[in-house]
């Protein structure tokens, strides 16, 4: 019994810690060889510390093969993922790791090289239940929406949204809580929200928004998604200072307080746990340049003055394109695609340099400026399109103490869809 | 350091309540024993194994590291947060000891990892790796190399032929 067993080891280890030492190669070896039978994680037991130049050092799961026959008996040399730690507990770490960093993990070393193009990182990324960004877009052209991973590449088609024609022909706009992607639009007799899940791959109809809108703001707040502003789908095309957020658990809208602003063209995010809305137009067309907050604890919205000031305000704008990442925002300036980020300190944005996508071509239209979590997505083109040019899907990892980022080009040119996204929502799951 | 547990003066008080650990460099710690068997697989079998009366041998985890792991078992047991950081009692508070406790160097941060992993308390080796994973994010491959002592056995053809495989930025 592996109680016992572990008591065992202890007292074993207590009576002769030193011969005990002796028997393992370096100063640090006891770590290894101590441990106990298979834990509840099911994680595989390691027999022989690799400080001991045990060869290949075998796991349970058999899934390390040194690649070539020279590179199994470096003597001396601890060949463990993190010398001093268990591998077991080095793979706990480097599943952690971004996705987006494991190519370049394979450079590390050998062993490195072998673990990623093994199934072992992802199979303990399920295991303690990390999830991975898809990426739901509609691309102009096409009838059905995309699952697109942007970490492996994979692409699906999602079954057909069965709305109307009217549904399908018409604007639509897009937000993901949970497992579920919402799309709100217009059937021919009334406003709709369809929305997809993804456990069960399927299409359902609503439930509708309380004040069913358009050209409204909108972001994940982590257990619910909330919609602020827009236009009123109702009687009058009214601008809106209504709130809701909807709960993927009860399938259901409830209403938030009213915003201090009335607002079209709006954007939304979720930061320092608050629900943002920024930028867009008031009743009258005029571009607003405060932003709003609203807390979940206080139940109130709190007016934050000029947070949008240097926002690109000509006609026909899209609206501000914004994501939080690592709960700092940044916005693509679409006139002249820079990238910025917010100082919360000072109210004020930093530039980052230009994004390698052209967002200023349709004024912020067709762009996906999305957060992955840890790193932001643009989807875009490089250049004035020619038809079927194809998107460019590059990412990169912002540092707000920085005036630069790295970007990292994911697929150059993708004919899978045409150069300008509808709509494109993030699905944390 | 040895009498962290003991000069706790609020539950200082009955003999009974306490359970004694000797770190693998030999200090005692006397710490309540419903707080770390609360947290800790492995002291709680120890204990139920009859280890109640006797100092509990814990020999690969050094001193330094058990005192912070123990300091993390009381805070979570205090607080209620003994299910993790997914638990609802797990709150500002918590968050904030936690993030405390995992600015620590490198070499406390691992001693801590293998504590952890040593005593089975899931929520604090689930933080301490997520420490660590936060600290290779972003790095580049030679400074993965250096910060963490990881040798490199490819030939320059080799590490060319990977680099070559793996898609790269341009900037």
């Amino acid at each position: 019994m592996r109680l016992e067993e572990a008591k065992r080891n202890t007292e074993k280890d207590l009576m002769s810690k030193d011969e005990e030492r002796q028997g393992v190669c370096d100063k640090e070896g006891n770590s290894n060889i101590h441990r106990k039978n298979g834990t509840s994680r099911g994680l595989m037991q390691i027999e022989i510390p690799s400080e001991c130049g045990g060869s290949g050092l075998v796991n349970g799961s058999g899934t390390f093969i040194p690649r070539d026959g020279d590179s199994s008996r470096p003597n001396d040399v601890d060949n463990s993922y993190l010398p001093s730690l268990d591998d077991e507990v080095a793979v706990r770490i480097l599943a952690r790791v971004p996705r987006s960093q494991f190519q370049n993990l394979r450079l590390v070393n050998r062993r490195y090289n072998s673990l990623i193009m093994s199934s072992e990182l992802y199979n303990m990324r399920e295991n303690i239940g990390i999830t991975d960004p898809k990426v739901l877009l509609l691309a102009s052209g096409e009838l059905r929406w995309w699952c697109y991973e942007p970490y492996t590449g994979s692409h699906r088609e999602l079954p057909i949204l069965p709305s109307d024609i009217c549904f399908s022909s018409s604007d639509k706009e897009t937000l993901c809580v949970g497992n579920h992607l919402l799309v709100s639009g217009k059937e021919i007799e009334d406003p709709a929200i369809w929305r997809y899940e993804l456990e069960s791959d399927r299409w359902f109809h609503g439930p509708r928004m309380i004040n069913p809108r358009f050209l409204f703001a909108s972001a994940n707040c982590g257990n619910v998604a909330c919609v602020a502003g827009g236009i009123s789908l109702g009687a009058g095309l009214s601008i809106l200072n209504t709130a809701e957020k909807y709960d993927p658990k009860t399938k259901s809208w409830e209403p938030l307080p009213r915003m201090n602003r009335r607002r079209k063209l709006c954007s939304g995010f979720c930061m320092d746990r608050k629900f943002y809305v920024i930028g867009g137009q008031n009743e009258n067309g005029d571009n607003l340049a405060c932003g709003e907050c609203y807390d979940f604890t206080r139940n109130a919205w709190e007016l934050i003055p000029g947070m949008a000031e240097d926002f690109s305000s000509g006609s026909s704008q899209s609206p501000p394109l914004v994501a939080v990442v690592n709960n700092e925002l940044y916005s693509l300036e679409a006139s002249s695609n820079q990238l910025k980020v917010y100082l919360k300190n000072s109210n004020t944005w930093k530039e980052l340099g230009k994004v390698p996508v052209r967002a200023d071509i349709r004024k912020g239209w067709g762009v996906a400026f999305k957060s992955l979590g840890d790193e932001l997505l643009i989807i875009g083109c490089v250049e004035e399109t020619k038809t079927g040019q194809g998107m460019t899907v590059c990412t990169c990892v912002p540092n707000p103490d920085l005036d630069f980022v790295r970007w990292c080009v994911l697929q150059s040119g993708t004919d899978k869809w045409c150069s300008f996204i509808l709509n494109c929502a993030i699905m944390m799951a | 350091m040895a009498t962290t547990g003991a000069s706790d003066g609020a539950s200082a008080a009955k003999k009974e309540g306490l359970v004694t650990l000797m770190s693998g460099d030999g200090e005692i710690f006397e710490v309540e024993a419903a707080a770390v068997a609360a947290l800790s697989v492995t002291i709680r079998h120890a204990i139920e194994e009859g280890f109640g009366d006797r100092p509990i041998p814990l020999p690969i985890v050094g001193a330094r590291a058990l005192a912070l792991a123990v300091e993390y078992c009381r805070k979570h047991h205090s607080l209620g947060g003994g299910a993790g950081e997914d638990s609802a009692a797990y709150d500002d508070e918590l968050r904030a000891f936690d993030h405390n406790l995992a600015k620590v160097d490198r070499d406390t941060l691992f001693d801590l990892i293998e504590a952890a992993n040593y005593l089975e308390i899931e929520g604090l080796l689930n933080l301490m790796c997520r420490t660590v994973a936060e600290m290779m994010k972003g790095k580049s491959v030679e400074e993965l190399r250096r910060t963490f002592d990881v040798s490199n056995d490819y030939t320059p053809e080799e590490e060319e032929e990977v680099r070559r495989e793996v898609s790269w930025a341009l900037d």
